[in-house]
């Protein structure tokens, strides 16, 4: 018998077009581990919250900054995560952003797409509140639709560039690709985490949402 | 610098990880290569022609700065790093800032912009670790990945205590957190941040800055400025350039497959919707490179994607680190870099350079970065003139003809402990260092009343360079009988010597010189049918990788395309050759790979030909030179045998380790080299055989 190819997606990003091949996704997987990031499965909307609550839960955090989730995944999120601080930057005076993202200890966010062979997450943002929720707390979550995924920076490259020419020169997005939490080699080559941004990268990998 | 290297030599503890440092950075790229199945040459290719695009087409710049500025940007070209230095003092001031935050950036450094700002009464923080810590030590960077591979752990944290003023234990976690709390205020107070930028593309008007630690992510969105430093020549036209560019950067760095973050910037995002004005400024360095672009012989040095894999491979960067091999930019791509842009004087470490032209092979660019130093090299002589040792032997040829002459009296001078001091004192030669016996005949007088036999399968001209015709003529005949055996008709073609002595010590014209004479000689060979062959692999090298670039034409590169290693040559029709081990073959054969070699064949096929004489062969490797390379670690001092035993007393501690029962090599001075380091004698391959028949 024939094995069962999954078809390819195609979903479009702001002009940047992704041929997503879900096959790619246990490669993707491998690779986030190599990288000391940590991939979570969230294979039902229902068991979502519980992927979220104990991650945070994990690092004992009280404090989470929430950035850029598609709308209808905010109360999913916040109800994940009642009883402790949580703040949709969206909702907060602008003024205010920076000193959230500063004294949060978890900050959760949303990826476009992946890299599979290079365990990368690709964030767009329009707006530098992304970036600060992902790179100043000591945790980073960044959520993503697990179908989404390119073979290898080449491809990835041609989408940002798709999506970098669609947008208006005054619309252009900052777009990231992060590969594992930060580190360093600097002191006597040992690989350390956590020297300026997130410790830890949890990547939790939605099966269940196509997208936004 | 004798010092300094005697210093480095004396005190490893110096440099001592930096040698672990290149290990694993050469180890770490090449298993990511082998992972992620790069077509190496192919890669390369591709990465060379964007890179050459992007620094010969001074459009591209321009079209970039537009793109920028419609972006809402602002661009400003500076002629010198001075011009550079200025246009941030002005921005600082417009934003009343008194600091700002840099993430690494080669680019500032080579405009010693710290400094300039400093001089005004700006601090510029660095925020990458390894800069922080040569920050608060007062020293500069000695790898260009690895800035701070110098200190210890221990140092760090003595130097963190009294800097940050709290007790901070020598492990390497507390040290990161100490640097994590201390740096956050003054990310979150910075005004100005300052980026360097690894690619611009014009197509947006974009920078990619691409790092691990984050740092870059912090300085690119908390302060109200970010100002980019770019050189001219990093930008590309399309994002599609950008990926391979994005690849070879990590993979060739620290064989990661990308870095940690590589963010992809086109214009100022605004915070929380605010749309309070966010300044954008990318300055578009010269200072030198329009220059570079113009000079024929150095615009080579533009397609650099500063990745530091030379400096990774690198023998005597490796003793003594980028203190004393290298100005601001360090190791081998340093050496042209710097005597473009800071100066022929700043530029004198290029006599470190051994010529071993390792540095080319693992350039992802193709970068010819050992023909760039003995450019460098050649002027510098010019300025300062050439030691008495480099004079004597680039007249090696002469000397050896002579010494032929009276061989026993010559060996007899050679072996005498008053006579070695006397050369040492007169001409500079190390009397510690063994020299090879001159023969008594040549190989050509023994040849010359051999019976030519008929080529049935095809001819060559045997190239013995100074080894087999004046100090081994058993290995030239060997060599030549085997050829022969194979159905060649052989002969000894009236050239000279290969003349590498004259590369290494940029003598550039005097080796031009030599070339011309030989391919005069092997250019009407090649035309009747005869392949050019040589038991030498630095001849090889020479003829095929150098003397097209000493001598203009089709002549040098259809020489060069015709010439071969002894044993790449035959194995064609090895098969029917009834090869004999001349040794017990129980043990196993330690094999050396000549750096020159690594250019060509990398010695596999002497190594398949042992393997058909039934012995086990095993390479024994650090990766880089023996230290040897060619005449330099016969010239006497510091700046020869000293660095030359201190690089090679890596490879004598493999090899002693290794538990071989024998040690070959193909290259004669490799041979003296392990010979003196391990106190045995090193067998030629050749050595090591016996035809059938020949007893």
């Amino acid at each position: 018998m024939k094995a069962h190819k999954p078809s390819r997606v195609t979903s479009s990003i702001g002009g940047g077009t992704v041929l997503s091949e879900p096959e790619l996704s246990d490669r993707f997987k491998a690779a986030l581990l190599e990288l000391k990031a940590e991939p979570h499965s969230a294979t039902r909307r229902e068991n979502t919250p519980d992927i979220l609550r104990s991650v945070v839960e994990g690092h004992q955090a009280n404090r989470v900054v929430v950035a850029n989730l598609p709308a209808e995944l905010r109360a999913m999120v916040s109800g994940a995560l009642k009883g402790r601080s949580v703040q949709f930057l969206e909702d907060l005076p602008s003024k205010d952003v920076l000193g959230a993202c500063a004294a949060a200890e978890v900050g959760v966010t949303w990826a476009e797409f992946a890299i599979a062979e290079d365990g990368a997450i690709v964030e767009v943002a329009h707006d530098d509140m992304v970036r600060l929720a992902a790179s100043l707390p000591i945790v980073h979550v960044v959520l993503l639709p697990a179908g989404r995924l390119v073979r290898d920076v080449g491809e990835a490259m041609t989408v940002v560039g798709g999506i970098l020419r669609a947008s208006g020169p005054g619309e252009r997005p900052t777009i990231t690709f992060i590969s594992g939490p930060s580190r360093t080699g600097d002191i006597e080559l040992r690989l350390l985490y956590g020297v300026h941004g997130p410790h830890s990268l949890h990547v939790v990998l939605l099966d269940w949402y196509v997208g936004r | 610098m004798a010092t300094e290297v005697r210093r480095s030599i004396e005190e490893p503890e110096r440099v001592g990880k930096l040698w672990e440092a290149m290990e694993r950075g050469r180890a770490n790229r090449a298993a990511t290569i082998e992972k992620a199945g790069l077509d190496l040459p192919a890669f390369r290719d591709r990465v060379r022609s964007i890179k050459e695009t992007a620094a010969q087409d001074p459009t591209i710049a321009e079209a970039f700065a537009e793109a920028v500025r419609t972006n809402g940007g602002r661009v400003f070209f500076a002629a010198t790093g001075r011009e550079a230095v200025q246009y941030l003092l002005d921005v600082c001031r417009a934003n009343g800032a008194e600091f700002l935050v840099k993430s690494k950036s080669l680019t500032s450094e080579e405009i010693e912009l710290n400094q300039g700002l400093a001089a005004e009464g700006i601090r510029a923080i660095e925020t990458d670790l390894g800069e922080l810590l040569c920050q608060v030590a007062g020293e500069k960077p000695s790898h260009l990945v690895f800035p701070a591979i110098h200190m210890t752990s221990d140092r760090i944290a003595r130097m963190l205590t009294e800097a940050y003023g709290e007790p901070i234990a020598p492990e390497p976690s507390s040290i990161l957190s100490a640097v994590r709390a201390r740096l956050r205020p003054q990310f979150l107070d910075a005004k100005v941040g300052v980026t360097g930028a690894n690619i611009g593309v014009a197509e947006t008007g974009s920078i990619v800055v691409e790092t691990n630690e984050g740092n870059g992510r912090l300085v690119t969105s908390v302060p109200r400025v970010h100002v980019a430093l770019i050189g001219l020549e990093k930008i590309v036209r399309r994002w599609e350039d950008a990926a391979d560019l994005v690849r070879g950067h990590a993979i060739s760095a620290t064989g990661q497959r990308m870095t940690v973050y590589v963010s992809l910037l086109s214009r100022r995002l605004p915070v929380g919707g605010d749309p309070a004005e966010r300044e954008f400024h990318v300055v578009i360095l010269d200072n030198g490179r329009t220059r570079m672009r113009a000079d024929p012989s150095f615009r080579d040095a533009l397609n650099c994607i500063r990745c530091g894999a030379c400096m990774n491979v690198c023998p005597t960067y490796g003793v003594t680190g980028g203190h004393v091999f290298g100005h601001i930019y360090p190791g081998p791509i340093g050496i042209p870099w710097t005597a473009k842009v800071h100066g022929l004087e700043e530029a004198s470490f290029a006599h470190l350079c051994v010529s071993c032209g390792l540095c080319h092979e693992i350039c992802p660019v193709d970068i010819d970065i050992p023909w760039m130093i003995a450019k460098v090299k050649e002027q510098d002589v010019e300025v300062h003139g050439q030691p008495t040792a480099e004079r004597f032997f680039m007249a090696s040829e002469a000397f050896a003809k002579v010494a032929c002459l009276a061989a026993p009296l010559a060996n007899g001078f050679l072996r005498t402990g008053p006579a070695r001091i006397l050369m040492e004192r007169i001409l500079g030669v190390d009397r510690r260092r063994t020299l090879p016996p001159f023969a008594r005949r040549t190989l050509r007088s023994r040849v010359r009343n051999r019976r030519a036999t008929e080529g049935r399968v095809g001819k060559v001209a045997f190239f013995p360079d100074l080894y087999a015709e004046y100090n081994n003529p058993d290995l030239g005949l060997k060599a030549i009988e085997i050829l022969e055996r194979l159905g060649y008709a052989v002969l000894i073609p009236n050239v000279r010597w290969s003349g590498m002595p004259y590369v290494s010590y940029g003598q550039l014209g005097k080796a031009s010189a030599l070339a011309a004479v030989n391919l005069r000689v092997l250019g009407p060979l090649v035309d009747q049918g005869y392949d050019i062959v040589s038991t030498e692999p630095t001849a090889v090298y020479m003829l095929r990788k150098v003397y097209p670039k000493l001598v203009e034409g089709d002549l040098a590169t259809t020489v060069g395309t015709h010439s071969y290693g002894f044993f790449e040559f035959i194995e064609r029709g090895i098969a029917g050759l009834p090869l004999r081990p001349s040794r017990d073959v129980a043990g196993v054969v330690g094999f050396h790979i000549p750096c020159h070699d690594r250019a060509l064949s990398s010695g596999a096929p002497a190594m398949r030909f042992l393997e058909r004489a039934s012995y086990r062969v095993r390479v024994v490797e650090t990766g880089t030179c023996c230290g040897i390379a060619g005449t330099f670690g016969m010239k006497s001092g510091w700046l020869g045998y000293e660095l030359s035993m201190a690089v090679g007393e890596k490879l004598f501690e493999q090899f002693r380790q290794s538990g071989c029962d024998l040690v070959a090599t193909e290259s004669s001075v490799c041979t003296l080299q392990l010979g003196d380091g391990l106190g045995r004698t090193i067998l030629h391959p050749l050595d090591l055989v016996r035809l059938e028949g020949t007893g």
